[in-house]
């Protein structure tokens, strides 16, 4: 269990964050330059936090109000850089063996714990090579033994995937995911890319400048989106908006920001500004403006990408409008970017939120 | 799949440059590279025909007897025994300096730097005089040093204080450099894999930034070899005490210049041992950062 309360004021913003995390994994979500590499920092140490408390099960590790701050180098923490920081001097076996050694453990124990955890990594062949012979694979590899074979009380990883191309990402993902399934410590991981978010699982932190403006799965942050920041973070179509009018059925027409106008159907009204969300996948393609849907908007193609078993693609239509649809019908469709397509949803699709209170919702 | 792929339209408006475009280019290139290969020449050429013309001219008889004259070895002894004391003092007590520059931000750090930057430019005369002010029998130090029966002065302490501040300079900056390029993150690392700070310091640090403090030690250590201008007005030229290679050849230069020519030729091969061995070193450095 892992609970962190920390403040830190920086340049052009502060941190003020409460962390909660059980034996299992965090996603630490959000854009660079929004604290998230230095909340890591302070849970592992490297930074001080200006007050606070971190601690992990009984271990207090930091706590302003008592004057305790543990060095860095007796926090029993696993950390993961983002580029992984081997030590090029050393050979695989060295790096994974070099926490052990500072231990103080006899060689035998060090040849056996190290040769497991190189083994359970699939590494155990590489064991004599120079960091700088590995790929960015391997190495990420190494510099989770590296973390690992200390047995630590947490796991921290820093943007992890970055240095790795698209393609062996999402298999490194996947892999990463079964693994931190097994280990059962507080992890977490701290990415700019929803993609790791929705693959990595677990719990979902988004950060907004050094505040967590939502927390919770994947799915929960899509249903119901605290703000626009997380609401466009977490990839789903998100505006702001004006209700126009509303009848006695709740039929109401919206007004966007750029003065486009849906209809909706409507619980209640609202007079102050809102936040309204589509879902991707409530979004349909077609390539004539036929169909039963009330709200059809006509664009062009801005970008196709594959998002696991299906595909998104982004529509300009004076909004910006992502529909997640299949793969077969992507082909049925012969989409490609630039090309002029109508984007459907349909009125019960339109969920909308009050703007301004839900904006200061925090996770617990 | 194939369709998600946006593929470039492939470009074949390639342009190929007008005739007259083309050539002049080639032109001015040959001329350009062939000035600058002259001039490179010109510059060998004169680095290395004064001294190859020095290593031809003595006859082998006048590099025997140069080679069996007592001075000779004398000065070779001093000079090693001295030189290699001092870059042992300049990497100890340089070391620690070069890490607090690279590492540490505090007042006056700008005016710590240039003062550290100093011997090099000043002439080594100057040097020497200083020093024989300050430690000489008259000066502050050297007066409480004689008062209890020790004197610095024309001693061959006097050679290693001359030479330890000569070359001080030429370790500090290249430790310098080599602890600031030490990618901290390394140390961080080792830290919170549990690793004490010395331990991080020894295991990590210092092999990183070896390759670049071995250069450094080996300028100090050819710095302190060629020493003379400090040494001869601080420590005196007392062949067997305080004469060094570049002292005695001095000395020889005005009894016998065939003496003179054949120690210069043999202070010449040492330094280019220790260049090529630097050379040596600092390549390595860049394959092993590679």
């Amino acid at each position: 269990m892992l609970k962190v309360s920390a403040r830190k004021k920086l340049r052009d913003f502060s941190i003020d964050v409460d962390i909660c995390i059980a034996s299992h994994v965090a996603v630490m979500l959000g854009p660079s330059g929004h604290g998230k590499t230095m909340v890591l920092n302070m849970i592992a140490g490297i930074t001080r936090p200006d007050d606070g408390k971190i601690s992990v099960g009984n271990t207090l590790l930091f706590d302003s109000s008592k004057g305790i701050n543990v060095g860095m180098e007796k926090r029993n923490i696993g950390f993961v850089f983002q580029d992984y920081a081997l030590f090029p001097h050393f050979s695989v076996f060295e790096n994974v063996a070099y926490g052990l050694k500072a231990r103080g453990l006899p060689a035998a124990e060090i040849q056996l714990r190290v040769m497991r955890e190189l083994e359970r990594l699939a590494i155990a062949n590489l064991q004599n090579e120079m960091p700088a012979r590995l790929s960015a694979g391997q190495r990420q590899r190494v510099a989770l033994a590296r973390a690992l074979v200390i047995d630590p009380c947490l796991l921290l990883m820093d943007e992890p995937l970055s240095a790795l191309d698209m393609q062996l990402r999402s298999r490194v993902r996947s892999e990463l995911k079964e693994l931190l399934r097994q280990l059962e410590i507080p992890t977490i991981i701290v990415t700019h890319d929803v993609l790791d978010a929705i693959g990595l699982g677990g719990t979902v932190m988004v950060l907004e400048h050094g505040r967590i403006a939502q927390q919770g799965s994947y799915e929960d942050l899509l249903a119901a989106p605290a703000s626009r920041f997380v609401a466009e973070f977490v990839e789903s179509n998100a505006y702001t908006g004006n209700v126009k009018s509303i009848d006695e059925h709740g039929d109401a027409i919206l007004t966007l920001e750029n003065g486009l106008e849906i209809s909706a159907i409507l619980e209640e009204s609202y007079s102050d500004t809102i936040l309204i969300v589509i879902h991707p996948w409530d979004v349909t393609l077609q390539k004539t403006a036929e169909g039963a849907v009330r709200n059809m908007l006509k664009g062009k193609v801005l970008s196709i990408s594959p998002l696991r078993d299906r595909v998104r693609v982004t529509v300009d239509s004076g909004i910006r409008i992502t529909a997640e649809i299949t793969r077969p019908s992507l082909e049925k469709l012969r989409l490609k970017e630039g090309d002029e397509v109508y984007a459907g949803f349909k009125t019960m699709s339109v969920r909308v939120f009050p703007l301004e209170n839900r904006k200061l919702w925090r996770g617990t | 799949m194939s369709q998600l792929k946006n593929v470039p339209a492939v470009d074949n408006g390639e342009r190929q440059p007008e005739s007259w475009a083309r050539e002049r280019p080639a032109i001015a290139s040959y001329l350009f590279k062939g000035g600058a290969g002259l001039i490179a020449v010109v510059t060998v050429l004169f680095l290395v025909i004064p001294l190859a013309w020095l290593c031809l001219w003595p006859t082998a008889d006048d590099l025997i007897v140069a080679t069996l004259s007592p001075m000779l070895w004398d000065a070779m002894k001093i000079s090693f025994i001295t030189s290699t004391l001092s870059t042992f003092l300049v990497i100890g007590f340089g070391g620690v300096l070069a890490f607090m520059l690279a590492r540490f931000q505090f007042r006056g750090k700008m005016i710590v730097d240039t003062l550290v930057d100093l011997p090099m430019v000043l002439p080594p005369m100057v040097t020497g005089l200083a020093l024989l002010m300050l430690f000489g029998r008259n000066g502050p130090i050297g007066g409480w040093l004689s008062a209890h029966g020790l004197a610095l002065p024309f001693t061959v302490a006097a050679v290693v204080l001359a030479q330890v501040f000569v070359s001080l300079p030429f370790f500090i900056r290249a430790a310098r450099a080599g602890f600031e390029s030490v990618d901290r993150r390394l140390e961080t690392a080792s830290l919170l894999l549990g690793a004490s700070k010395a331990r991080t310091f020894i295991q990590i640090t210092v092999p990183l930034v070896w390759p670049t403090l071995l250069a450094g030690a080996i300028l100090a250590w050819a710095r302190c070899l060629g020493e003379f201008g400090a040494t001869i007005v601080f420590a005196g030229n007392f062949q067997g005490v305080t004469q060094t290679m570049p002292l005695a050849i001095f000395e020889a230069l005005q009894v016998n210049l065939n003496v003179a020519i054949a120690l210069s030729i043999v202070l010449l091969l040492v330094s280019f041992c220790l260049v090529m061995l630097l050379k040596f070193v600092i390549g390595r450095a860049v394959v092993t950062h590679a």
